[in-house]
């Protein structure tokens, strides 16, 4: 038992080394040594402090928007709009960088609260469209991510335009009293980083200790069956999702406060996507998701130091990720590829993996044979 | 159709629905639950359990009121108490769809909660053997005894005749006629279905 469940835990791991023998393979089909990659890649990532930093900086909405994830993957909901629930967040923080002068500590506190409504509010649109409309969250989702994308451009070209004129590359830079302190010259900035230490805290007490994780837990693996038992199904989608928006938010005020010092054309950086990679990378399991996200910074960082380093295009990080995911999509549950023993005889009656094995009507009589199904060379 | 429109499940076309005499049409599923009216559909995994979920994680949802903080040790102890006493066979930690079918069954009825004024039950005993069919219809006359109607559904006449008072026949859509179960036969319910008077 045991046993099984240190393969479970550790069987994330399996996808990214797979990956990373996948990429060093492909690397010597090119040519070129897979460790003076690396070298390139962690130098670049940890050569200097600021770089270092910059990792750290990097991660922060990275990890803000990942740990909303697990919130709306364990309804099972399919957040796509989280990008632009980021850019929102990125917009409402700008907005009252722009317009309010107050002491600093308020302007910031405002600034933050501001954007993590507006991220709520944009994923609550989503909500709604689902539980209201009908629309799947994944299509109304991408249709907000544009919008974000086209509201945004259309405050820097426009409304928001620095004082020299339109450049549709940012608006001007905020006031010092606006920003997020930083540490040292670098883009990270020790507050995010308590912010999102209070965040994932309060996302693990939510899902592991409190009636509304268990609510979203039983909505993500039966809908129709947790509505039965009495889950208000649609008030309980609704907040997870908002309360994913406010934490994507909170991760878009944290780019446009520290990351950078305005609004940007491409303010999330596709963020948002990369987060929902880092949580099926992680399988949804809280405790990887950090680590996961911290490993994505490290190769995406890495990798421009990787291209002036060694003439590989910096796309090697992309490739890299992309591979990982593709790699947790084949292998990334250990019963499907029947390396995990069975319980029983019970565990054929798993609805949810009606694939092979049919669904057995479940007798009293126990006398039935489990059906090998999925398990090679099982007992057929 | 008849049961998930009196769960408020579905809504009626047309009609009202009169629970001890007042008009509940248009009520929805929650409120009706909240005024004693419970629902038990045929697919114990599909319409009823959270496979993957655990016997205290289904009972702590099932509690018509919950605390913000489940308090998983009492409710753990709570569970053991539950299934204990409705003969359940697994343990707290188990997940439903570890369970038997007969056991799922058991377990539904574990999460019902007290002093309901309406059951409402879709083929309770299909796929059960005798025995737990049997524990079944102990548990519904029980819940008669206590003040709650029981309605249900089955394809089993002769269960039909032999556990009911009354039998509502439908044919092609509509109420043909009810009978009382003491005065019919297998014989004439099965002419009755065929929408022969």
């Amino acid at each position: 038992m045991s046993e099984r469940r240190l393969l479970n835990w550790l069987w994330p791991a399996v996808p990214v080394v797979g990956a990373l023998l996948f990429t060093a393979v492909l690397l010597i089909l090119f040519g070129a040594s897979p460790i003076v990659a690396a070298q390139a890649m962690i130098q670049g990532a940890f050569g200097t402090q600021s770089s270092t930093l910059n990792v750290f900086a990097f991660w922060l909405p990275l990890l803000l928007s990942s740990i909303g994830l697990l919130l709306t993957f364990r309804a099972g909901l399919w957040n796509i709009g989280i990008e632009g629930q980021i850019i929102l967040g990125a917009i409402g923080a700008s907005w009252i960088a722009l317009t309010v002068e107050l002491p600093a500590p308020l302007q910031i506190a405002l600034q933050i609260i501001v954007a993590m409504a507006a991220g709520a509010v944009w994923a609550a649109l989503s909500a709604y469209l689902k539980t209201r409309g009908g629309v799947h969250e994944i299509f109304s989702g991408l249709a907000l991510n544009n919008l974000a994308i086209i509201l945004t451009n259309y405050l820097i070209s426009g409304p928001w335009q620095p004082p020299e004129g339109g450049s549709f590359r940012g608006t001007q830079p905020f006031e010092p009293f606006a920003l997020l302190p930083r540490f040292a010259e670098s883009r990270f900035s020790p507050p995010s980083l308590l912010m999102a230490v209070v965040a994932a805290a309060l996302v693990f007490v939510l899902l592991r200790g409190t009636s509304w994780g268990l609510k979203l837990k039983a909505l993500g693996k039966n809908a129709y069956s947790a509505f039965l038992l009495g889950v208000a199904s649609e008030r309980e989608m609704v907040r997870a999702m908002m309360l994913c928006g406010a934490l994507a938010g909170l991760g878009g005020a944290v780019r446009v406060l520290s990351w950078f010092d305005s609004l940007r054309q491409s303010i999330s950086g596709g963020i948002g996507f990369l987060a929902l990679l880092v949580v099926m990378l992680a399988a949804y399991r809280f405790f990887w998701v950090p680590l996961i996200a911290l490993f994505f910074s490290i190769v995406l960082s890495g990798s421009i130091t990787l291209q002036l380093r060694t003439q590989l295009h910096s796309s090697l990080g992309g490739i890299l990720t992309g591979v990982m995911v593709l790699f947790v999509l084949l292998f990334g549950d250990p019963e499907k590829l029947g390396l995990r023993a069975r319980k029983g005889r019970t565990e054929e009656v798993e609805v949810e993996e009606e694939d092979e094995d049919e669904y057995q009507p479940p007798e009293e009589a126990a006398t039935i044979e489990p059906v090998g199904g999925n398990v090679p060379g099982g007992p057929g | 159709m008849l049961l998930e429109a009196s769960a408020g499940l579905q809504q009626p076309s047309e009609g009202r629905i009169l629970l001890g005499g007042k008009d509940i049409s248009g009520w929805g599923y929650h409120r009706l639950q909240n005024a004693g009216v419970a629902y038990m559909a045929a697919g114990r995994l599909e319409e009823g359990l959270v496979a993957g979920l655990t016997l205290t994680e289904h009972m702590v949802l099932a509690q018509p009121e919950q605390t913000f903080f489940v308090n998983w040790e009492e409710m753990q102890l709570k569970t053991a108490r539950r299934i204990d006493h409705y003969q359940v066979v697994g343990r707290p930690n188990s997940t439903a769809d570890e369970l038997s079918g007969g056991n799922q069954q058991r377990l539904l009825f574990a999460l019902l909660n007290r002093q309901l004024r309406l059951l409402l039950l879709e083929h309770p005993t299909r796929g059960l053997d005798i025995r737990s069919a049997n524990w079944i219809w102990e548990q519904l006359y029980e819940r008669r005894k206590e003040g709650t109607a029981v309605v249900f559904i089955s394809a089993d006449l002769d269960e039909v005749v032999e556990r009911s008072d009354r039998i509502a026949v439908f044919f092609g859509g509509r109420l043909l006629q009810i009978v009382s179960a003491e005065e019919t036969t297998v014989e004439e319910l099965g002419h009755l279905i065929g929408g022969e008077l």
